[in-house]
């Protein structure tokens, strides 16, 4: 499944809600509140609207995701790929490796990940 | 509400001004720290809200009131800029556009006025719509903003990092800023809530608002804009070495962006003069003491000379006139409310004919002003008339002082009748040939120089003539002029001395002929009235030549000899001209009670003394002046 889009501030709010869930949405609001800085209204606003993009559900007042954290930071990962790297898995490789200085054994093993 | 946006337009010229001159000193001192340019700005917003304004010797301002109020109501309306070479091409095209409409309630700027004013308030409603809706929409892009640190958030809708808020500003970051830039962006900004920046920006906006339509207060605030990030970043970068300076220039520069900056509110990082600003920033040199100093000075010079009005011209006390210049008007002038005395105009007419044998520049100002509005209101009914005349019987008058500052003229409003006669000259003698007579108000605008018309008020025709009349005039004057049976003499008698001056014509000439119309027809009678009553006109015309008539008079008593019907009649005409100075006398001749009256005039002279004499006995003192002493 393709995860939906998400943005960098709903990213942060599905953080929370997969650290919580299932949530109650006025606690959910309040823990936003206190960590995001955002009211009630605000999130109550992005709840919704992540609904209705399928992200999360919202019964009884009850939130739960629908995608999980794996499944977004893949998408966003192919998301960079595509966007940053051109598709190019040696291209985003060369990348990573020259920030992270990698053991010839560490490369093995993501090599071997990679062409599975 | 034109009042108020008359006031409104004035401020913004004084400080227009007052722009132009802290514009001059941010572009010489470019040295000078930011924040004292921010400061000037400040005095422009004070100039724009305060309306109490001090006068001082040393102003710069040119004109306190470009537009002065009585630009509605005058027939020549002109700017009072206080530039001469402004005044000088715009007020020609001013009075030849605004050519106005006498007689009716508004003239051309008065409907302009009205239109500039709701023009202006749709602009300021336009304006703070524009803030509002703008503002309405920021809110809701940054809902989402997450918290970052307390009083800093983060967004991924926005392009440079801004604060926003006036009374709890927050900083707003871009997600994508680099961590390197992170502590000189924050410093800026810190810098801006510290200044207070958005409530300056925001009262700015204000007062653009409010005075949209002058474009030199667009260029201050863009401007002040300008000025405020550029005195963020000194505040930042003032103990800075360049290798920081460098590394905030680099941070300015990727958070610049390209778009056309937002205006009203938030204190944008990258949005305003980034070039200008990175430049400034790698130029910076920390500003000496002789600079700081020199920059003190003149702020504080700027802010005096042009915070101040300039002192107005000395608007002299009015001339009312005095009994020396006495005219035809004098005794009615000095009556408020009172019925014009019937007393003779002989007096008057004395000084006149002294005063017109010099020049005619002696006549009363005051006076003169009515006649020639009279004269002027009346043109059209006069094109072919030879000789044009006008007098005016004031019932009531009212002196205004317009309590303003500056100071303005005076005001003079005169309710009375206004007169006017034309004449034919046939023979060399006068012909009455049209004329009328109808209340009006007339109001003057005192001046140094004189007298200005400023409006000239007429009742209508017909049904509306009584009501107009109550309604403008006041209660008393408002009777006397719609009493038909007023006595005209005295102003009819005015009307026929400016006649014979204008022709030239020799009165005696025309006295002569009256009487001897008078004598012509034989009446069996030996009363001397009788002839009168059988040819009233004919005396009254006699009696409208006043000093004239009574010079003819005296001249032909002193002669001597008038013992007939001629003596009985112009006993009759003296008394009817001198009424308060007739003797009853039983005479047989006219001659014995002239002879009569003028001893007893002489006598009352030596017992009274001049002054009192001139005073009370006009007549005999024409007499006496006309002999040789």
């Amino acid at each position: 499944m393709v995860a939906p889009k998400i943005f960098e501030s709903e990213y942060r709010f599905c953080l929370i809600l997969w650290r919580e869930e299932p949530i109650n949405s006025t606690q959910l609001a309040k823990i936003c509140k206190e960590e995001l800085g955002w009211s009630r209204t605000t999130t109550y606003t992005v709840i919704k609207r992540l609904r209705d993009r399928g992200v999360v559900k919202n019964e009884n007042a009850t939130v739960t995701a629908l995608v999980s954290k794996e499944e977004v930071q893949v998408a966003q990962m192919d998301e960079l790929m595509e966007k940053t790297f051109e598709g190019s898995i040696p291209a985003f490789l060369a990348a990573f490796a020259r920030r992270q200085s990698l053991t010839d054994d560490e490369l093995e093993i993501l090599r071997r990940i990679i062409e599975k | 509400m034109e009042a108020v946006f008359l006031e409104l337009a004035n401020r913004s010229f004084s400080a227009g001004w007052l722009v132009l001159a802290v514009l001059a000193l941010r572009l010489l001192l470019r040295r000078l720290p930011r924040r004292m340019i921010c400061f000037l700005w400040g005095l422009v917003a004070v100039r724009l809200i305060c309306p109490i304004s001090i006068e001082s010797a040393v102003s710069l301002i040119p004109s306190a009131q470009t537009l002065p109020p009585e630009i509605l109501t005058t027939s020549a309306p002109e700017i009072h800029s206080g530039v001469d070479i402004l005044d000088q091409t715009v007020n020609p095209v001013l009075s030849n556009t605004m050519a106005p409409v006498l007689d009716t309630g508004e003239n051309l700027q008065q409907t302009m006025l009205q239109v500039f004013a709701w023009m202006w308030l749709i602009g300021l409603t336009g304006m703070l719509l524009y803030v509002l809706v703008s503002t309405l929409l920021l809110h809701r892009r940054i809902a989402t903003a997450t918290l970052l640190a307390p009083g800093i958030k983060q967004s991924e809708f926005i392009a440079t990092p801004f604060v926003l808020g006036v009374l709890h500003p927050t900083i707003y970051l871009p997600y994508q800023l680099d961590a390197v830039d992170c502590p000189y962006v924050l410093a800026h900004e810190r810098a801006h809530i510290h200044r207070h920046d958005g409530l300056w920006k925001l009262l700015g906006f204000l007062l653009l608002s409010v005075y949209w339509f002058h474009p030199l207060l667009w260029v201050a605030y863009l401007s002040l804009c300008r000025d405020i990030e550029v005195a963020c970043d000194e505040a930042v970068i003032q103990n800075m070495q360049e290798e920081e300076r460098r590394a905030y220039a680099a941070a300015l520069l990727r958070c610049s962006t390209g778009n056309t900056p937002t205006y009203y509110c938030p204190l944008n990082f990258g949005e305003v003069g980034v070039k200008a600003r990175i430049k400034r920033v790698m130029d910076y040199k920390k500003p000496g003491f002789w600079i700081i100093s020199a920059g003190g000075i003149a702020v504080i010079i700027v802010a005096v000379c042009f915070l101040t009005n300039p002192a107005e011209k000395q608007v002299p006390a009015i001339m009312l006139p005095t009994s020396e210049s006495a005219e035809a008007e004098q005794p009615q002038l000095d009556h408020r409310g009172e019925a014009p005395p019937t007393e003779p105009v002989l007096e008057i007419e004395k000084e006149k004919t002294e005063a017109f044998r010099e020049t005619e520049a002696q006549a009363d100002p005051l006076e003169a002003a009515i006649t020639a509005a009279i004269l002027q209101h009346n043109r059209s009914v006069f094109e072919n008339t030879a000789v044009r005349t006008a007098a005016f019987a004031c019932f009531d008058q009212y002196e205004l002082a317009m309590d303003s500052d500056p100071p303005q003229p005076n005001l003079l409003i005169l309710y009375g009748e206004a007169l006017n006669l034309g004449f034919s000259v046939e023979n060399g003698i006068l012909r009455q040939t049209e004329g009328s007579r109808i209340p009006v108000a007339i109001t003057f605008s005192c001046e140094a120089n004189g007298y200005r018309l400023v409006e000239y008020w007429q009742p209508r025709d017909g049904d509306d003539f009584a009501s107009d009349v109550r309604a403008a005039f006041p209660a008393e004057a408002a009777e006397l002029a719609l009493n038909e049976q007023r006595d005209t003499q005295q102003q009819v008698q005015a009307c026929y001395t400016q006649a014979v001056e204008a022709s030239g014509m020799d009165p005696s000439l025309a006295i002569e002929a009256c009487f001897q119309e008078l004598e012509a027809k034989p009446i069996d009678s030996s009363n001397p009235r009788d002839y009168i009553e059988a040819n009233p006109e004919v005396f009254q015309e006699l009696t409208y030549y006043g000093t004239y008539a009574l010079q003819y008079v005296f001249t032909q008593f002193e002669a001597g000899g008038q013992t007939g019907l001629r003596g009985q009649l112009m006993r009759c005409l003296l008394d009817d001209l001198a009424p308060a100075e007739a003797l009853i006398l039983d005479a047989e001749t006219g001659q014995e009670y002239f002879d009569a009256w003028k001893a007893h005039a002489e006598k009352q002279l030596q017992q009274e003394g001049e002054s009192w004499f001139r005073e009370n006995h006009p007549a005999a003192w024409l007499l006496f002046a006309m002999e040789p002493r």
